[in-house]
């Protein structure tokens, strides 16, 4: 929810587009910061003052945290301060807020802040936005230069702090199913011969979010656990109870609690449906979810669980269903009391002995604060945010956050994102392979489309194999080079034929993205568009490739469109 | 060399389509195919050795896997319903099991060979089985105890059933592309008819998932196509495999396919292909096999069949299942009649289901299950199997007990039909006992 403050940024004239940013984006990119300073008027100049007291208060509060942090980091933070407050606005009130929220409610001491000499060998700030972003955009980059490293991570680690609210009213308009419980959406389409608008609903609104929100970072966490607890959408009741799984249990806890995360999806009607549980009755255990429930949300494959203890799991969830379609509870869990087993049963060594509804609660207890699912959550969510094949130190730091903190998303993410961790780990020699979706929205974000309508895209993200909720297996899609490094063609299709204008719904702004650098200018048009795609990370070769394709031929907009595509299909841009 | 004269069709550029399209295609390729390729035109009826293909060498085969993902049913598709052979199977499968063929009906078995019989979905097998044509292998599978689905798929196909995960990160059939050479002029080696190129094809050389090859073009403006292909050719010759490699065999590929056409490929007479995503994928690979454009492998995808509930071997979805199966191997079968010497199919599964049904009418995640081998020069019309019983006391955990290793079915298939000298390094650690004569 968009807290107080941000609020009085809308008594002047209706904000731009990018109200969070566009006085950052002029300051970085144009006037000296005294001119700037100059034409302040004087509500920005109480704001300013706000969030350098806001800054301040921050700053001292950190520093406390850290014992033995020296004189010139507080002096670096200082300085980072400084140019929040000067580009004045909702920017540096809505981040001051930020920062001193999020200061207040962490708890857990974080990895010693570096001291010294700054991070030069690499830009921090940039890998940052790739890493932490469905796709890097110059805006993105722009924010984070000014606010630093540390305090870009923790805008993106509050989304409710995030004022997305314009975006959430026109997904509301658009995809109105996003909101509904079960039962209304069955009646509204299921029940009246449109099956799939619900599904058809969801995966556009899975597009629109990731090109569109501001709440980068949750859409990115949104992604990776719901490939964690994937289901196909094609599987009868998923097809519109996806939709109220994705919205309680993905959306509602992905920067929360990962506990809490589990336990949502054990009592999401469209899991009990998709993995056969709501089958599951006395004296007929049906172990589909109880296998995967530890082999692939908790404590993963190698987790010491024997064939036994899925039996036994599966006993201990008998009675847990679903409300079906008559009901006006549609979708949502229900206890079968009659067809629950309430003989004790041992899981993992230990005894479970209740009955009812809480031998199942107890088996998820169980698994929540296990180490092994410490690790394997700890490992997938390095692995997503970091590199890929996460050093095992880091790993077993990580797992140790989440026991710390009873699985806390946001400290995890803190400790995988820290610093130190990319000094340690060298993450930005490892980049790894942008998954098809991700190329997509990527190419999306940079060209600055507004995704007016989904359709198309829906489809063409197939063409990909990458269409959001349609994996056919409850592992979700892969993550590594391996599977998707040999699928070159469809990629090149999607960019030639997206920056072509040929995908209805799909809208193309090169003049807003080639402002951020200038306007087109041939004769630097393959490094423009290398600053615009990754903030200049392409291999120079690639880049100068590029270059050639525009200097071969009579210069157009669709010369800037093409090479726009090209540059989209190089070996680099494949890589993040 | 020539075992049928290429006179009948014209040399010149009046020659009959198909002969037109592939003499553009050797252009393209660049290749200096012998005659003996340019004779390789389906006559009706007849084999065409595949050793006038390779000039006179060992066998190579198209080989045609078919990937079964969530644990086929072997003890439905493959009933071992005879006396000496059902163990507890019936009492262990009250409602699941397939009737033996003695009673009657059209929910019985197909006798195969008086102890195994074919789930009456599976229909259309019968007739390649009784042509000689049609192999299956039962009590079969991998060695590795794993019932998750996910790591089994990992150890089957990179065949590594008792090694530890990350020794190897190769395919099974890969590495038998990287052990024989390309055919002459080929291009293309590998194609897995699927978004993602499968396990088994890891690191298989020029080799690429193409989910349609009729749609397989370059894209973008045809004015400036030239030039942006030779700017990705020039940056993907250095990029790291599988991107490097990949990107340059897609462009490849791309002219390759052009001169096959998929969207108007009429199949033999009488042939139906069902009018499924198998149906359809089936229908591309027979195409791409008639075109013998020196593709080795073709793989396909089949999911859904992890039933753990309704199994329905009759009426429910695993009869859904083999019927879409078993009709599309059949429409291919027919199809490829002229070219079944040449062709060897392999499905195979990650691991079969539970003898027991559970409380669901499913069948959970099981061990040993049967494979089908289908070709021109398989020794169809057996089961071949070292059965080790279905009495409550012979099972694994459960499970029909594996009894023939995946991996020596395939050693045998690879080396007697596909031409690969060197199959004891073909899976780490494993050497293959003497064949059991699935293929000759």
């Amino acid at each position: 929810m968009p807290s107080d403050r941000s609020a009085s940024a809308s008594e002047g004239p209706p904000a731009p587009r990018h109200a969070l940013i566009e006085p950052a984006c002029r300051a970085a990119e144009g006037g000296s910061p005294a001119a700037a300073a100059q034409q302040e008027a004087p509500r920005d100049r109480r704001c300013r003052e706000r969030g350098e007291r806001s800054a301040r208060a921050f700053n001292e509060q950190s520093n406390e945290r850290v014992p033995g942090a020296r004189e010139p980091q507080r002096a670096r933070e200082d300085a980072r301060s400084r140019p929040i407050a000067r580009a004045g606005t909702a920017a540096g009130v809505a981040l001051g807020a930020t920062a001193s929220a999020s200061a207040q409610t962490a708890a857990v001491p974080r990895s010693r802040e570096r001291t010294g000499p700054p991070y030069t060998p690499f830009d921090a700030e940039r890998w940052l936005v790739h890493h932490v972003t469905q796709g890097f955009t110059t805006d993105e980059l722009a924010v984070a230069r000014l606010v630093g490293y540390r305090r870009y991570l923790e805008h993106q680690l509050d989304p409710d702090g995030i004022d997305d609210s314009a975006l959430d009213a026109e997904l509301a308009q658009r995809f109105p199913s996003l909101a509904m419980t079960g039962k209304e959406i069955f009646d509204a389409y299921v029940a009246v011969g449109q099956r799939t608008e619900a599904a058809a609903q969801l995966k556009g609104a899975a597009i629109v979010r990731s090109v569109r929100s501001k709440r980068q970072l949750l859409e990115r966490m949104c992604e990776l656990w719901t490939d964690h607890f994937s289901m196909d959408h094609n599987d009868t009741y998923v097809l519109w109870l996806k939709t109220v799984d994705d919205r309680e249990v993905i959306r509602r806890h992905a920067l929360g609690k990962f506990p809490d995360l589990l336990r949502a999806s054990a009592h999401s009607g469209a899991m009990m449906w998709y993995l056969d549980n709501y089958a599951n009755v006395q004296g007929a255990p049906q172990e589909n979810w109880a296998r995967e429930l530890m082999e692939l949300h908790s404590l993963g494959v190698t987790g010491p669980y024997t064939e036994t203890d899925v039996v036994e799991v599966a006993r201990c969830f008998t009675g847990w269903t679903f409300h079906l379609q008559d009901s006006p509870l549609h979708g949502e869990f229900r206890f079968d009391a009659a067809a629950h087993d309430p003989a004790p049963k041992t899981v993992l060594g230990v005894p479970i002995t209740a009955g009812g509804q809480a031998d199942g609660e107890a088996v998820l207890d169980l698994l929540a604060m296990h180490p092994s699912t410490a690790r394997f959550v700890a490992r997938k969510i390095a692995s997503w945010l970091l590199r890929n094949e996460p050093p095992e130190p880091l790993v077993e730091r990580v797992a140790q956050v989440y026991l710390a903190t009873g699985g806390d998303i946001k400290d995890m993410i803190r400790e995988v994102l820290s610093l130190d961790t990319l000094m340690e780990t060298l993450a930005w020699r490892a980049p790894k392979l942008r998954r098809p979706f991700h190329l997509a929205v990527a190419l999306l974000r940079a060209a600055r489309s507004t995704v007016p309508g989904t359709e198309a895209l829906v489809q063409r993200s197939s063409l990909l194999g990458h269409a959001p909720f349609e994996w056919p297996a409850p592992n979700g899609y892969p993550d590594t080079l391996g599977a998707w490094g040999s699928s070159l063609l469809p990629r090149w299709a999607f960019a030639a034929d997206y920056l072509a204008g040929a995908i209805d719904g799909a809208d193309v702004d090169l003049d807003l993205a080639f402002a951020a650098v200038g306007g087109v200018d041939p004769p630097r048009l393959g490094a423009q568009i290398d600053r615009i795609l990754t903030g200049g990370t392409m291999d120079p070769a690639d880049v100068a490739e590029v270059q050639h394709f525009v200097d071969a031929r009579p210069f157009g907009p669709d010369v800037t469109a093409q090479a726009f595509a090209l540059a989209a299909s190089m070996p680099s841009y494949q890589f993040v | 060399m020539h075992d049928v004269d290429p006179q009948p069709f014209a040399r010149t550029e009046d020659g009959c389509p198909d002969y037109r399209r592939w003499t553009r295609r050797e252009l393209l390729a660049g290749s200096a195919r012998t005659a003996a390729g340019l004779a390789v035109v389906p006559l009706a009826g007849t084999f065409l050795p595949a050793s006038a293909r390779a000039g006179g060498g060992a066998p190579r085969d198209v080989i045609v896997n078919v990937f079964l993902r969530g644990g086929m049913d072997g003890l439905t598709t493959c009933v071992p319903h005879g006396p000496s052979v059902r163990g507890d199977l019936y009492t262990l499968r009250p409602d699941l099991a397939i009737a033996p063929p003695s009673a009657g009906g059209p929910d019985a078995a197909l006798d195969l060979d008086g102890e195994f019989g074919l789930a009456p979905a599976a229909a259309p097998l019968l007739a390649p089985f009784q042509n000689g044509h049609l192999c299956i292998v039962h009590a079969t599978g991998s060695t590795d105890p794993t019932r998750s689905h996910f790591d089994a798929f990992v150890r089957m196909e990179l065949g590594i059933p008792e090694q530890p995960l990350g020794t190897v990160v190769s395919g099974w059939l890969a590495r038998h592309l990287q052990a024989v050479a390309p055919l002459p002029g080929s291009s293309l080696r590998g194609l897995a008819l699927a978004d993602l190129l499968p396990r088994t094809l890891a690191r298989a050389p020029a080799t690429l998932p193409i989910p349609d090859p009729a749609e397989f073009r370059f894209p973008g403006d045809p004015a400036t196509a030239v030039a942006r292909r030779a700017a990705l050719a020039a940056r993907y010759a250095g990029a790291i495999p599988p991107l490097g490699p990949a990107a340059l065999a897609s462009l490849d590929t791309v002219d390759l396919l052009a001169g096959i056409d998929f969207d108007g490929y009429v199949p033999d007479p009488g042939v139906a292909y069902p009018n499924t995503k198998f149906g359809r994928e089936l229908r591309a690979a027979a195409a791409l096999v008639k075109a013998d454009a020196g593709v080795e492998a073709i793989m396909l995808e089949y999911g859904g069949w992890d039933l753990h509930n309704a199994l329905g071997p009759l009426h429910g979805d695993m009869a859904a299942l083999l019927t879409d199966l078993a009709g599309g191997l059949r429409a291919f079968y027919d199809d490829l009649a002229s070219e079944l010497g040449r062709v060897v199919i392999v499905v195979e599964s990650e691991f079969g289901r539970r003898v027991a049904q559970n409380g669901s009418l499913g069948a959970d995640h099981g061990h040993g299950n049967c494979m089908l081998v289908l070709g021109g020069h398989v020794n169809g019309g057996q089961v071949v199997t070292s059965w080790p019983g279905l009495a409550t006391t012979d099972l694994d955990q459960g499970d029909l007990r594996v009894t023939t290793d995946y991996r020596h079915v395939l050693c045998e298939i690879l080396e007697r039909r596909c031409g690969n000298a060197s199959v004891d390094t073909l899976f780490p650690g494993y050497t293959p006992p003497p064949y059991l004569g699935i293929v000759s």
